[in-house]
C-alpha cells in the first residue's frame, strides 16, 4: 500500500473494528432504541397514544372468559392498542412493555453497576495486595459463585413485606448486583496481576507514585476494555434474571409493570390469548438478543489479539 | 365452639344455591336477571335432576387434585368430602338428594329429632335393619361411640367441633371435661353421660344449652356409627381413616393416600332401610393427585366424569367450556360463599365508619367479578351478606347503591370521605394471597379506590400462611391491613352457622378468627344468641335478615360475590343433582351410561 502509515490509538482501533462488525452495530442499535423508548416513551409514544399503563379497559374484554374481545389478544392500530390488551383487565400491553422495559432495564444497570463497583474494587486489591487479602477475596469470590442465588433471591422476596415498591426494587437490585460481581472480581484480578509487574508500574514506583496514583492512574485505565465487555456481557443476563424473578412471583409486585410477572400470568391465557404470552417474550427475546450481540462485538473489537 | 384454620374453612363449602336459580329458570334463563343476582344459569339448569336414569352399573370416575381432608367420618372437614362420604356412610340424618331448597332426612335415623327441653333434649330413633359392611347390625350405642370420638382431640382432631362444648362443659379454654373414650374409664368406653341410650335403637342427647340447629350437626358424617372393636383395636383411633368401616351402599376396596381410592358395592346395605340412595354404579373410582388443569381435560375428553372439588375449570379452559359445544355438559351451581373486603375498624382511618362507608361506594364490583372470572365462572354481584341460597333469604334493600353497572358511586364515596374527616383520602394496604384471581382483585380495588384518592399498597401474603395472617387480629393490627381480600362458606347450611362465625363478637378468636373484620355490636350479637333457643322458624329467619342488616350498617364487609362454579361434567354422567347443602354436586346419585 503506498498510504502513509498512520498511527491510531486503541479507542480508534477498537471503534473502527466495531464499525465494521454489522451484527454488532445493528445489536447496538436496537440497544440504543429499547434504551430511547425506556426513558423517553413513558413521554412520548405512550401519551399520544393515550393508554397509560395501568388503565383498565374492561370494555376490550369478555366477562365471561377474561379474553380480549378483538381478535390477535385484542390489537387495534385505529384504536391505538398497538400491541393489544391483557386479559381479564384490558390493560394495554404496548404501554405495559414500554413500563416493563423501564423497570427491566434499570434494574439490569442498576445491578451491573453494583457489580462493576464491588467486582472492581474487589479484583484490583486482591490482584494488586496479593497474599492473605487475595485469599480472602478469592475464597468469598467462590463462595458466592458456588450460593444458590435463586433460592436466596425467593427467600429474601418471601421476608420481605412487600409494602413499599421502591424497596422491593431496591432488593432485587442489590440481590443481582450482590451475587454477580466474582465474574467480573476474578478477571480484574487476573489483569492486575500481571499488570502490577509491568515496566511503566515498576517505573511509577520508583519514580515515588502512591498506591492510589499506580492503582487509578496506571492500573485502572488498562481495565476500562474487560470492565466494559463484561458489564455489556452481564447486563442481558441481569435482564432474564429480573424476569426470572418476577416470573416466580420473587420480584417486581403488580401493579407494576414487568416482562416476567407478563410472561408467568400468561399461560393460562395460552389457548384463547397467546399474543399476551408472545408480546412480552419477544420483547426479551430481542433485548437480551441485542445486548449479547453488541458485548459480542465489544469484546472483538477491544481484543488486542484480533485482526485489525 | 371450636374453629378450623381458615382455609379449610374457605375449602369447605357450605350452603348453598338459591331464589334466583328458580327465578331465572322461570323466565325460561333468556332474559337478564336482576343485577343482584347475575345471569340465569348458562348450562343444566339446577333446579332439576339432569339426565335422570335408574340405569345401574358401570364404574363412575371421580378425578381430584387434593387428598381427602380425612376418610374418618370425624376428621374430615372439606365439604366435597362429606358429599363422597354419602356413598360410604349414614350419619343420623343427612341433606335430602333432592335440587332445590336443603331440606333435611332421617338417613340412619327415622326422622329429624323435635327438640323438647326448650331445645336442649333431643332424641333419634335408629332404622332397624341397617348393617355394618361385615353384617353386624347398628345400634344407637355405636352412634353414642362414635359422636365420643373426636372429644379425644389428642387422637381425633381435624373435623368439625360443634359438639364438644355442648355435650360436656368446657372449660375456660373450651377444653370438655368428658376426655374421649380412649382414656374412658367405663368399661364399655361410654362415660359420655349427656348421651343416653335407652334401647338399641334410641338416642338421645341432653345439650348443656339450647342449640336450635343440632339436626344440622346431626346430619354431619360425624354421627355415623363406629364400631367399638375395630375402633379400639390396632385399625382404630388415629388408623380409623385408612379403612373406615361402611354403613352406606358401597365399602373402601382400595385407599391409597393421594393417589387412588376405590369403592366396590356393600353387600350388607339394604335399599330398603335408606331413604334416597340410589346406588347406580357398580364400583367408584377416585383418581386423586392430578393437577387442575389435568382434571379438566380428562373430564372434557370423557376419560372422567366430574371432579370431587366442584370448585369450577380453570381459567385455561373457561373460554373452551363456554362454547355451545358444552352447553348439555356444563353447570354453574353457586357454591355458597360470599367472597367479601373485610375492611379493619382496627387500622385507622377505618375506626370511622365513614371510611369504611366510603370503600363501600367506591368499589368496581363490576370490575372485582371480571377478576374472579365473570359471572359464570366467578359469581353474583353481592350487595348484602345474606347469600340468595340460604335459608330465609330475601332480596335485600341495597345500603350503598354502586351505580347502576356497579361500577362504583363516586359522589357518595366523596362525601363520605368529607365526613370522614379525610376529604383529600388517605393511604392504606390491603392483604390478598399470592395468586392471580387475587392479584387481580387488588388490582380491581387498587384502581376503583384511586379514583377517590385512597392510595391502597398492595400487601401480597404466600397463599399458604394467608388464613393464619389474617386470623389473627394482633397480627393485622401490626401490620397495618386496611383491607383484606378473604371468603367464608359455613359447615353447615343455616343461619346461625352461617352468621355465628362471622360476625359474632364472641367468635372472634386471637388465631384462627373468621369473623375478619372483628364486627362486635351488641344488637347482632344479642340477636344470634337469641336464635339459639328460636322455635319460630321464621322469626329466627327474619332476625337473620336483621342481622345481615346490621352488618351492612356497620360496614367492616364489603360484600362482593355470591360465587358460582363453572364445571363440566363427561357425556356418559347420568342423573346430575345440585346438592345446596354442599354447594357441590351429589356424587351418590350419579349414574354413568355403559
Amino acid at each position: 500500500m503506498a498510504e502513509p502509515i498512520v498511527g491510531r490509538s486503541p479507542r480508534q482501533i477498537a471503534w473502527l473494528r466495531l464499525k465494521r462488525d454489522k451484527v454488532a452495530m445493528a445489536g447496538g442499535i436496537v440497544v440504543v432504541l429499547l434504551v430511547l423508548l425506556s426513558l423517553l416513551g413513558p413521554y412520548t409514544v405512550v401519551k399520544w397514544l393515550g393508554h397509560p399503563p395501568g388503565e383498565f379497559h374492561e370494555d376490550l374484554v369478555d366477562s365471561n372468559t377474561g379474553l380480549p374481545i378483538k381478535p390477535h389478544g385484542g390489537i387495534d392500530w385505529s384504536a391505538h392498542f398497538l400491541l393489544g390488551v391483557e386479559p381479564i383487565n384490558g390493560r394495554d400491553l404496548f404501554s405495559r412493555i414500554v413500563y416493563g422495559g423501564r423497570v427491566s432495564l434499570l434494574v439490569a444497570l442498576a445491578a451491573t453497576a453494583l457489580a462493576v463497583v464491588l467486582g472492581v474494587v474487589a479484583g484490583i486489591l486482591a490482584g494488586y495486595r496479593g497474599g492473605w487479602v487475595d485469599t480472602l477475596i478469592g475464597r468469598t469470590m467462590d463462595m458466592l459463585l458456588a450460593f444458590p442465588v435463586l433460592l436466596f433471591a425467593i427467600a429474601l422476596a418471601a421476608v420481605d413485606p412487600g409494602f413499599i415498591p421502591a424497596g422491593r426494587i431496591g432488593v432485587i437490585v442489590f440481590v443481582i448486583g450482590f451475587f454477580s460481581w466474582p465474574y467480573l472480581g476474578r478477571v480484574i484480578r487476573g489483569q492486575v496481576f500481571t499488570l502490577r509487574e509491568k515496566e511503566f508500574v515498576e517505573s511509577a514506583r520508583s519514580l515515588g507514585a502512591g498506591t492510589g496514583h499506580i492503582l487509578f492512574r496506571q492500573i485502572l485505565p488498562n481495565l476500562w476494555g474487560p470492565i466494559l465487555v463484561y458489564s455489556s456481557l452481564i447486563l442481558p443476563t441481569n435482564i432474564l434474571f429480573e424476569a426470572a424473578l418476577s416470573f416466580l412471583g420473587a420480584g417486581v409486585q403488580s401493579p407494576t409493570p414487568s416482562w416476567g410477572k407478563m410472561l408467568a400470568d400468561a399461560p393460562p391465557f395460552a389457548t384463547g390469548d397467546p399474543t399476551f404470552m408472545i408480546v412480552p417474550g419477544v420483547a426479551l427475546f430481542i433485548t437480551v438478543l441485542a445486548f449479547n450481540l453488541f458485548g459480542d462485538g465489544l469484546r472483538d473489537a477491544l481484543d488486542p489479539r484480533g485482526i485489525g | 365452639m371450636t374453629r378450623t384454620p381458615r382455609g379449610l374453612r374457605a375449602a369447605a363449602l357450605g350452603v348453598v344455591l338459591a331464589l334466583f336459580v328458580t327465578a331465572c329458570s322461570s323466565s325460561s334463563g333468556s332474559g337478564p336477571a336482576p343485577s343482584s343476582t347475575g345471569p340465569g344459569p348458562v348450562g343444566l339448569n339446577l333446579e332439576v335432576v339432569s339426565y335422570p336414569s335408574d340405569a345401574a352399573g358401570g364404574t363412575l370416575q371421580l378425578v381430584s387434585s387434593a387428598p381427602w381432608s380425612s376418610l374418618d367420618p370425624a376428621r374430615s372437614i372439606y365439604s366435597s368430602d362429606w358429599d363422597f362420604m354419602r356413598f360410604i356412610f349414614r350419619p343420623l340424618l343427612n341433606f335430602e338428594a333432592r335440587p332445590g331448597a336443603v331440606r333435611l332426612v332421617g338417613d340412619l335415623a327415622t326422622e329429624p329429632a323435635v327438640p323438647t327441653d326448650g331445645g336442649k333434649t333431643w332424641k333419634y330413633t335408629l332404622r332397624s335393619g341397617v348393617k355394618y359392611q361385615d353384617g353386624t347390625v347398628v345400634t344407637s350405642k355405636d352412634v353414642k361411640y362414635a359422636i365420643e370420638r373426636p372429644f379425644a382431640q389428642d387422637v381425633i382432631d381435624g373435623g368439625p367441633t360443634y359438639t364438644l362444648c355442648l355435650l360436656s362443659p368446657c372449660d375456660a379454654d373450651g377444653v370438655p371435661a368428658y376426655p374421649g373414650p380412649y382414656k374412658d374409664k367405663s368399661p364399655d368406653h361410654l362415660g359420655l353421660s349427656s348421651v343416653e341410650t335407652p334401647d338399641d335403637q334410641t338416642i338421645i342427647f341432653h345439650l348443656t344449652k339450647p342449640f336450635a340447629d343440632w339436626n344440622f350437626v346431626m346430619a354431619l358424617p360425624g354421627s355415623t356409627p363406629v364400631p367399638q372393636s375395630v375402633d379400639q383395636g390396632p385399625d382404630g383411633g388415629a388408623n380409623y381413616q385408612q379403612n373406615p368401616v361402611a354403613t352406606g351402599p358401597y365399602q373402601i376396596s382400595q385407599y391409597e393416600a393421594d393417589k387412588i381410592t376405590k369403592l366396590v358395592r356393600n353387600t350388607n346395605w339394604d335399599k330398603a332401610t335408606d331413604p334416597f340412595r340410589k346406588a347406580l354404579p357398580d364400583d367408584v373410582v377416585v383418581t386423586m393427585g392430578i393437577s387442575p388443569n389435568d382434571e379438566d381435560s380428562r373430564i372434557l375428553t370423557n376419560q372422567a366424569d366430574s371432579t370431587v372439588e366442584g370448585t369450577g375449570v380453570q381459567v385455561s379452559n373457561q373460554g373452551t367450556v363456554l362454547t355451545p359445544q358444552y352447553q348439555s355438559r356444563r353447570a354453574d351451581g353457586s357454591t355458597g360463599t360470599l367472597r367479601f373486603l373485610s375492611v379493619q375498624q382496627t387500622v385507622a382511618p377505618f375506626d370511622n365508619e365513614h371510611c369504611r362507608r366510603a370503600v363501600q361506594y367506591a368499589v368496581s364490583k363490576s370490575s372485582i367479578q371480571r377478576a374472579r372470572g365473570g359471572p359464570y365462572a366467578g359469581g353474583a354481584i353481592a350487595i348484602s351478606t345474606y347469600p340468595p341460597t340460604l335459608e330465609g333469604y330475601q332480596p335485600p334493600p341495597d345500603k350503598y347503591p354502586n351505580g347502576p353497572d356497579s361500577t362504583g358511586n363516586l359522589d357518595a364515596a366523596r362525601s363520605e370521605l368529607q365526613q370522614c374527616g379525610k376529604p383529600d383520602g388517605f393511604t392504606t394496604n390491603m392483604a390478598f394471597a399470592n395468586v392471580k384471581k387475587e392479584e387481580d382483585v387488588f388490582q380491581s380495588v387498587q384502581q376503583a379506590l384511586a379514583r377517590v384518592n385512597i392510595k391502597v399498597n398492595p400487601a401480597q401474603i404466600d397463599q399458604d400462611g394467608y388464613s393464619d395472617v389474617i386470623g389473627t387480629p394482633t397480627e393485622v393490627k401490626k401490620r397495618g391491613l386496611g383491607i383484606i381480600n378473604t371468603n367464608w362458606a359455613p359447615d353447615f347450611p343455616s343461619p346461625y352457622g352461617y352468621y355465628h362465625s362471622l360476625v359474632d363478637g364472641e367468635a372472634i378468636l386471637p388465631q384462627g378468627n373468621i369473623n375478619t373484620a372483628e364486627i362486635n355490636e351488641p344488637e347482632i350479637n344479642s340477636l344470634i344468641e337469641k336464635s339459639l333457643t328460636a322455635t319460630d322458624r321464621q322469626a329466627y329467619l327474619a332476625d337473620y335478615r336483621q342481622v345481615d342488616s346490621l352488618t351492612m350498617d356497620q360496614a367492616g364487609i364489603v360484600p362482593y360475590l355470591h360465587e358460582r362454579a363453572l364445571v363440566v361434567f363427561s357425556s356418559r354422567l347420568k342423573n346430575i343433582l345440585f346438592l345446596r347443602a354442599f354447594g357441590n354436586y351429589d356424587f351418590q346419585a350419579m349414574g354413568v351410561n355403559q
